[in-house]
């Protein structure tokens, strides 16, 4: 039971050490500073998802909160303020920061001394049960998923539809953003010396970037076996692009011809996949003069048709999962290179043409 | 006693996220400057998102839980364990797709803020609304 | 592997996590002494280097000479060999990086100074231009 203990005392830990990030992230009155304390906490949930034997979430939230964010929320402050113009007592902050940490404590302390604490459940759901039992189970192929990972198995085969929409509300934010900055073309000629960091932090880029893409691509394509998948494999690819924006400069990019254009064509090529692929059994159905279900996976009663789960020397193919994993990944990847490629421009250059004529002096 | 001090344990998790959702929603709807506002918008998501797992976490008696990933052959046995030990996979793949919609959210809410700072000259949304008209 | 090498990988990889310890609390004295931003960094680096490539290789000793983790013995010992590689690799560059810009943007005041041989030369390049 010791072992046990100490597990629930490292969630406690992470619980209230989050608490303090948070505090110091809000009353912060310097936005350097608060996105630091911002990231302190996300590597706290990363390890209480962790704990919490979420392994799938984070894979997903270490790229998005410890990398992404935080990269983004400084592009902002760069672009904008600094500093918030708030005035606040000494006093009242840390009475109101002990006061948090007390009345954690003493809740958590009354809640579970009545006997009504949440404690976790021995058991699951009848419904979570019912998803473990036909993840992966061969004895009843026709109810099953036929893919080992079962939180992939839930976003692409049980809950397919949700994904796609979900996948949709992604591509109208991305959308929504590129509307904003309609056009704004900015290039340059890129001056090794000029732009970007020094030689030593080109040179470790060089070598990491390749690193991170490959961990990128592992997490995408093993999506169906291990924790992992599209949404997780496109959000740490992401983080490679975004490296050499940064080191590199954005005339890197007008370099090597890697424009806009092109990532939302990759963009488009990846969402289109997914759409080939939730159609893909129906369509041979229609041939084969046959009934099928949108986003069918495996066979299923009345529908004999199905994506194979199984590949020579019975090496796990995951059916229509590994495919949905690899285009989504393209998609959120390069969806996220564009917003880069848009936030990386001189502000100085995106004002004359916003703004256009009607310049305001502040 | 051991389940009490483990329910003592658990219960601080659970109410550091509710403290955490109550000063981020401070943050949102009191903090003057829009960079803060985004700042704890996202605090505000990871910590429900954090209720949301951990609605699905589970504690199977004596012994630690397993993630929701089927890591040997599907045999009965091995299915059985499976069930009786591993954590709820749906609202983990609910957050999945809600952190990375997020983010692609949170971008939007950039952009929209370096406009509006282009426009007014300001990200604190006291003087945005006394230049307005 | 026989008792006799399993004996020697753990108890190297224990000298090399105690070096490790020593130079975590020493950068820790650093952090909490130094004057000014850039020997700070130093102190930081101490611990990036000494603190953590050192113990991590001594992690993957100890867990190639242990038997009874079974498989996972070369898994440990890879993951930590790697991961105690990539910080040996990224931490030197991180401090160069951030020493760099601390210098350029002037957001950091170096003193006492004793030199700044980076402040003469751009000087001189200033002249020249």
């Amino acid at each position: 039971m010791i072992s046990l203990t100490l597990y629930y005392v490292l969630m406690a830990i992470c619980g209230l050490g989050s608490v303090v990030a948070v505090f110091l992230a809000i009353v912060e009155r310097d936005m350097l500073k608060a996105v630091l304390f911002s990231a302190i906490q996300s590597t706290l949930y990363a390890f209480l998802y962790y704990l919490l034997m979420a392994p799938d979430i984070v894979l997903t939230y270490i790229p998005v909160s410890v990398g992404l964010y935080p990269a983004v929320i400084l592009f902002l402050i760069k672009k904008t303020e600094r500093f918030e113009d708030v005035e606040m007592k000494k006093g009242v902050l840390w009475a109101t920061g002990l006061l948090s940490l007390v009345f954690v404590i003493a809740t958590a302390a009354v809640i579970a001394g009545k006997g009504i604490g949440p404690v976790p459940p021995p058991d699951v759901r009848f419904l979570a049960g019912w998803y473990l039992a036909t993840t992966f189970n061969p004895r009843v192929h026709l109810i099953s998923a036929m893919a080992p990972e079962g939180v992939t198995s839930i976003v692409w085969d049980y809950r397919g539809l949700d994904t796609v929409f979900e996948t949709a509300v992604l591509f109208l934010a991305i959308i929504a953003s590129v509307a904003l900055m309609r056009g704004v073309e900015h290039k340059g000629v890129y001056d090794e010396l000029k732009h970007g960091m020094t030689l030593i932090g080109k040179t470790i880029t060089k070598i990491v970037v390749p690193l991170i893409i490959g961990v990128g691509i592992s997490i995408a394509l093993h999506g169906h076996l291990t924790p992992g998948g599209g949404f997780q494999g496109g959000s740490a690819l992401a983080v490679a692009p975004l490296l050499v924006l940064v080191v590199f400069s954005k005339y890197f990019f007008d370099k090597v011809k890697f424009t806009k254009t092109k990532a939302l064509a990759i963009r488009s090529s990846g969402l289109l996949g997914v759409g080939l692929t939730a159609f893909a059994v129906l369509i041979a159905a229609i041939f084969l003069h046959k009934p099928a279900y949108i986003l069918q996976n495996q066979p299923r009663v009345g529908a004999p048709l199905g994506f194979p789960w199984k590949g020579i020397d019975g090496v796990l193919l995951g059916g229509s999962l590994l495919s949905f994993n690899a285009c989504e990944a393209m998609a959120v990847c390069a969806g996220f290179v564009i917003l880069f490629l848009l936030l990386s421009i001189p502000e100085r250059y995106v004002r004359s043409v916003v703004v256009g004529g009607e310049e305001h002096e502040h | 006693m051991s389940t009490e001090v483990l329910s003592f344990l658990f219960s601080i998790v659970f109410m550091s996220m509710i403290v955490n959702t109550a000063l981020a929603l401070y943050g949102v709807l009191a903090r003057p400057s829009l960079v803060k506002k985004i700042i704890a918008l996202t605090i505000l998501g990871d910590s429900a998102n954090t209720f949301a797992i951990m609605v699905g976490f589970r504690q199977p008696s004596g012994t630690n839980p397993i993630p929701p990933v089927l890591l040997w052959k599907p045999t009965p046995s091995n299915i059985r364990y499976f069930i009786s030990h591993a954590v709820d996979p749906l609202p983990q793949a609910l957050v999945l797709t809600a952190i990375v919609i997020g983010l692609a959210v949170t971008l939007f809410l950039v952009f929209l803020t370096i406009q509006i700072y282009r426009q007014y000259g300001t990200t604190d949304v006291r003087k945005v609304a006394k230049l307005r008209g | 592997m026989d008792p006799v090498t399993n004996w020697v990988l753990v108890i190297l990889g224990e000298i090399l996590v105690s070096i490790g310890v020593f130079f975590d609390v020493v950068a820790a004295i650093g952090m909490l002494r130094f004057p000014n931003f850039f020997v700070r960094l130093h102190a930081a680096t101490i611990g990036a280097i000494g603190g953590a490539f050192v113990p991590l290789m001594g992690v993957a000793l100890i867990a190639a000479g242990c038997d009874f983790l079974g498989k996972y013995r070369w898994f440990i010992a890879g993951a930590a060999a790697v991961t105690g590689v990539l910080v040996l690799m990224l931490a030197p560059v991180g401090s160069h990086l951030l020493a760099k810009a601390a210098h350029e943007s002037r957001a950091a005041v170096v003193e006492p100074k004793v030199v700044d041989f980076l402040e003469e030369d751009k000087a001189k390049e200033g002249g020249e231009q």
